[in-house]
């Protein structure tokens, strides 16, 4: 019997979570309470009402559904040409993708098996068994670093920073490849202690880069389609803090390592 | 021709490099196609002649000179001498050929289009060796010790008939010698202007004595050649001209920026005789004589296209495997810039597959022009003029109005029975077939008949001398001359129709939410009332093409499949070579939208047609590599070009350029044939902004994430449209 997951979307043809093009798939469910998340209908582990504007027109739907392991790798594998042609694959995101551990390690022990290259974008907020369930299925981590501050990040997330940092040097031990994400949130996380701790991150061999996203209110509107209060209201960076933050991160990172996404 | 040139001509102007500039369209003349008027051959543009009769300024004498000349060629033009040889069945089912603002499910079309002339025998002859190869043909004629006897038959004629035609270009260019000649004296011109018209001059005075001998007198001959024949394609130019380019570079003839600027001033008379369905310059790809200089040739023809962008000349590079990677990759640089040239076409997969649509072998399909909208023709072998549309989607509705058109209600095809008797979905094929099937065979005929009728009235007589095997044969190009003769026949609707098959087989057949007869009143309504409203949301959610869905793309292949067949079988009922679907990109789909009932796919009337063989628009939702899946289903073999696009955002090619040369590399290795590929630009913004329901795949990087364009708030729409607007 397959495992089934909560899934919010699935988007084929993705370049932006991993190498080449790919097909993302974001689960539905995660446990931080991320101040500034662009994705808040990924939050709740259940189905839910959504309402949005589509052609200008407001419309109601589900957000959320079950698939099945075997029928999310076939739809998969309809893409295998062009992930081998552009050295994509798959990539299972969220929400927090490893709150379904069980499923997400049935898809990517299929998907492996077919000789497709695997990503999980992850808070690192989730289980060590999880971790270690899934670890050798694994081609690349896209491991979120929110903050460096104990306290801050609690405050701003509800994320417990050991966890986090703990999960991370246990992929970096066991050779894992992970790519470091960082949200960079104006007056929030664009701290001296915060490019610090990632300078000293980032000199681990298996990092094999740093992406920087830096904070826009795009996804803001999107919380009160699921009927979630406004979160603050942050300050958008400009593009000379940007380029700021970038030279800071370059002084601080072997070089070439820093990806700038933006 | 001798009356039309160099009279129609325009007079060299100072700075000129090339002679030739062709503004005057005459209303009466010989072309093999006229723009803006109907016709091949003799040909007289009634409209505009009438038009041009009633503007006030006109004087008596000049309306009725006017009315005269309409009187004198209402009957002897090739126009209409083919439509009174119409038979009954042509008669009455094209009672217009007004196919943009009258109803119909075809349309005749009246041209001999998409003619490539034999540049390479041009360049090796010149003027002079084409002679010499006429008076050859006709002592071989004497030799038989009957020339006497031959005077007035149709050997002697058509060869006297081509020494004419060369007598003309011979004028031309003593014509343009002479004007080169009086410039290059005048004192108020710059040193520069008089040096340029010394140099043209000397380049047309060497044209009449000898074959082309630099990179100017190839372009020259070229330009004035196809001016007099009426032909808008230049073939493979790399081919024709590379050596030239490259000789006179070696010898220092040409700096790098005089080499330039005549290709630039080349292109720049294709832009003034303008003709954006035309203009195609054919660079690369297998099967060239002179590979090497062919390819320094397209290098500067993209460089110089790059630096001078236009609608015009159509570039386009023809590739496979073996191709030089740095012009494939400049190839994709033009495109990355927004340029939209060079249109871009893979050997691999086509080669084969015109090999097969035209029943050739591939020594002659390896000469395949992709031509106009998206047409392949066989090199010069023949023709390939598309001289009929077809529209599928109005086929659909002419079956499930009774045989009847449901904006005009009259009567369309050979279709009587009432959409009560539609019980299932085979019922309904069968219609819908014999419907298509009607309609090809007419247009099959039809062809035929136009070729006949403009063989019998009009030799085309340049055309013939720069084309296969006519001087070989002594007779002109469309009375037994040509090669092969061939047309193809421009499909329309095809993926519309496709997709309400596919809407109708689940609303009306599986879930039986309502019967035909009742869809016919839905859509006869226009979706008007709010049931129908309901009814058109659930067609909508109907299974489309362009979604890597089995349903839909298996529909889809099914249309696709038939109507190439039928066509292609039609040929030999009418002895033509080969008659082929195109499925190509132009207008039409558009202009023949509005005279198009609401379609059961969710079409709403007067909205275009999908266009080539894409998603209806809006309809591809399941991502880039969906789609690459689904447009890779449609046969190729079976046809002559079928257009497919492909909107790609800048970002792409900035920021992943390496992912995209390698989808694009992967695409054509699973035998996409070819890709329009449109960088998107602040236009395509801007019409997703007022055009939200067009765009549901565009994705644009906002921050941290990618997201729908469409599911944006608007005023974050706004955002990125300002953003995009301002290059920031």
């Amino acid at each position: 019997m397959a495992a089934e997951g909560l899934i919010l979307e699935i988007q084929r043809g993705t370049l932006h979570d991993g190498p080449g093009m790919r097909t993302t798939v974001f689960l539905k469910g995660c446990s931080l309470r991320c101040a500034w998340c662009h994705n808040p209908a990924s939050i709740k582990r259940e189905p839910e009402q959504r309402k949005r504007m589509q052609n200008n027109q407001l419309i109601e739907e589900t957000a959320g559904y079950s698939m099945d392991s075997d029928s999310l790798i076939s739809l998969v594998k309809r893409d295998l040409k062009w992930f081998s042609s552009t050295g994509g694959g798959l990539t299972l995101s969220g929400g927090e993708p490893l709150l379904q551990s069980q499923f997400v390690c049935e898809v990517l022990e299929k998907a492996r098996s077919s000789g497709i290259h695997c990503c999980i974008e992850t808070s690192g907020a989730v289980s060590r068994e999880s971790l270690e369930q899934c670890l050798p299925y694994v081609d690349l981590w896209l491991y979120d670093w929110k903050h460096s501050n104990e306290t801050e990040l609690r405050q701003w997330t509800r994320a417990n920073l050991d966890t986090i940092r703990n999960n991370l040097n246990f992929i970096l031990d066991r050779g894992g490849q992970v790519v470091l994400r960082l949200p960079l949130i104006p007056g929030v996380n664009d701290t001296e202690e915060h490019w610090t701790t990632i300078g000293d991150i980032g000199k681990h061999p298996n990092i094999l880069a740093v992406e920087i996203l830096p904070y826009h209110a795009w996804g803001r509107l999107l919380w009160e389609e699921v009927g979630r209060p406004l979160p603050p209201d942050f300050r958008v960076p400009e593009k000379d803090q940007i380029n700021q933050w970038i030279l800071i991160l370059e002084n601080l990172l072997p070089q070439g390592k820093l990806k700038n996404r933006i | 021709m001798a009356a039309q040139y160099p009279g129609n001509l325009d007079s060299i102007k100072p700075g000129d490099l090339l002679a030739g500039r062709e503004s005057f369209r005459p209303f009466i003349g010989f072309h093999p196609e006229p723009l803006g008027g109907p016709g091949l051959g003799l040909y007289c543009k009634e409209d505009e002649l009438r038009e041009w009769m009633n503007e006030p300024e006109r004087t008596e004498a000049e309306a009725h000179k006017a009315q005269t000349l309409l009187d004198f060629w209402k009957n002897r033009t090739v126009h209409s001498l083919i439509r009174s040889s119409f038979d009954q069945d042509m008669s009455e089912e094209w009672t217009s050929d007004d196919y943009i603002n009258d109803d119909g499910a075809s349309f005749p079309l009246y041209r001999l289009a998409l003619v490539n002339l034999d540049f390479g025998r041009l360049m090796r002859r010149g003027l002079p060796g084409l002679r010499e190869d006429i008076l050859t043909r006709k002592s071989g004629a004497e030799e038989a010790w009957r020339f006497a006897e031959l005077k007035g038959s149709s050997l002697s004629d058509f060869i006297e008939g081509l020494e004419g035609a060369l007598d003309v270009l011979e004028s031309v260019l003593s014509h343009f010698l002479d004007e080169a000649r009086t410039l290059a004296g005048r004192l108020d011109l710059s040193a520069e202007q008089i040096d340029r018209a010394a140099n043209l001059a000397l380049c047309l005075e060497s044209l009449l004595h000898n074959a082309p001998d630099s990179l100017q007198e190839a372009l020259q001959l070229a330009w004035i050649t196809a001016v007099c024949a009426g032909t808008w394609n230049w073939g493979r130019m790399d081919d024709w001209a590379g050596q030239f380019l490259v000789s006179d570079l070696n010898s220092g003839a040409l700096s790098d920026t005089d080499a330039r600027e005549l290709i630039l001033a080349f292109y720049d008379l294709t832009r003034e005789r303008s003709n954006v369905f035309n203009n195609r310059i054919i660079l690369g790809g297998l099967g060239r004589n002179n590979t090497e200089e062919a390819d320094v040739f397209a290098r500067f023809a993209m460089e110089v296209f790059d630096a001078h962008p236009g609608v015009e000349p159509q570039l386009t590079w023809r590739f496979h495997t073996e191709s030089d990677s740095a012009l494939h990759s400049l190839a994709l640089d033009l495109i990355s810039r927004g340029r939209s040239f060079p249109l871009i076409y893979n050997d691999d997969a086509i080669i084969p597959a015109v090999a097969s649509a035209f029943s050739v072998d591939e020594r002659d399909a390896v000469n395949y022009s992709p031509q106009g909208c998206g047409e392949y023709v066989l090199g010069y072998s023949g023709t390939g003029t598309p001289n009929g549309i077809i529209n599928l989607t109005k086929c659909l509705e002419a079956v499930l109005a009774g045989g009847r058109s449901m904006m005009t209600e009259r009567s369309l095809g050979p279709t009587h029975s009432s959409p009560e008797n539609i019980q299932t979905f085979e019922r309904l094929w069968e219609a819908y077939a014999e419907q298509v099937e009607y309609h090809v065979d007419l247009l099959a005929r039809f062809q035929n008949l136009s070729l006949k009728t403009a063989g019998e009235n009009s030799p085309f007589l340049l055309i013939s001398l720069l084309s296969d095997n006519c001087l070989e044969k002594g007779l002109p190009l469309l009375s037994g001359g040509a090669r092969r003769i061939g047309c193809s026949l421009e499909v329309y609707g095809e993926i519309n129709a496709a997709d309400s098959l596919s809407a109708i087989r689940k609303t009306v057949f599986d879930d039986e939410t309502l019967t035909v007869a009742e869809l016919a009143e839905v859509l006869t309504d226009n979706f008007s009332t709010p049931e129908n409203q309901i009814l058109r949301q659930k067609v909508l959610s109907a299974p489309k093409f362009g979604n890597d869905d089995a349903v839909a793309d298996s529909m889809l292949s099914l249309v696709h499949n038939h109507s190439c067949r039928v066509i292609r079988e039609s040929a030999a009922r009418v002895s033509m070579d080969y008659h082929l679907a195109v499925i190509i990109n132009n207008s039409v789909n558009s202009l023949w939208g509005l005279n198009t009932a609401a379609s059961a796919d969710g079409r709403s009337r007067g909205e275009a047609l999908a266009n080539g063989i894409n998603p209806a628009p809006g309809q591809d939702k399941a991502g880039l590599p969906a789609l690459l899946n689904s447009l890779l289903v449609p046969e190729l073999g079976t046809h002559a070009g079928a257009v497919q696009n492909l909107k790609l955002s800048s970002d792409f090619f900035k920021e992943h350029r390496d992912v995209l040369e390698s989808l694009l590399k992967g695409w054509f290795g699973q035998g996409g044939a070819q890709l329009m590929i449109t960088v998107l630009n602040e236009k395509d913004l801007e019409d997703a902004y007022v055009h939200p329901e067009k765009w549901p795949n565009l994705i644009v990087r906002v921050g941290g994430f990618s997201a729908r364009f469409v599911t944006l708030d608007r005023t974050v729409q706004k955002e990125i449209l300002d953003r995009t607007l301002y290059g920031r």
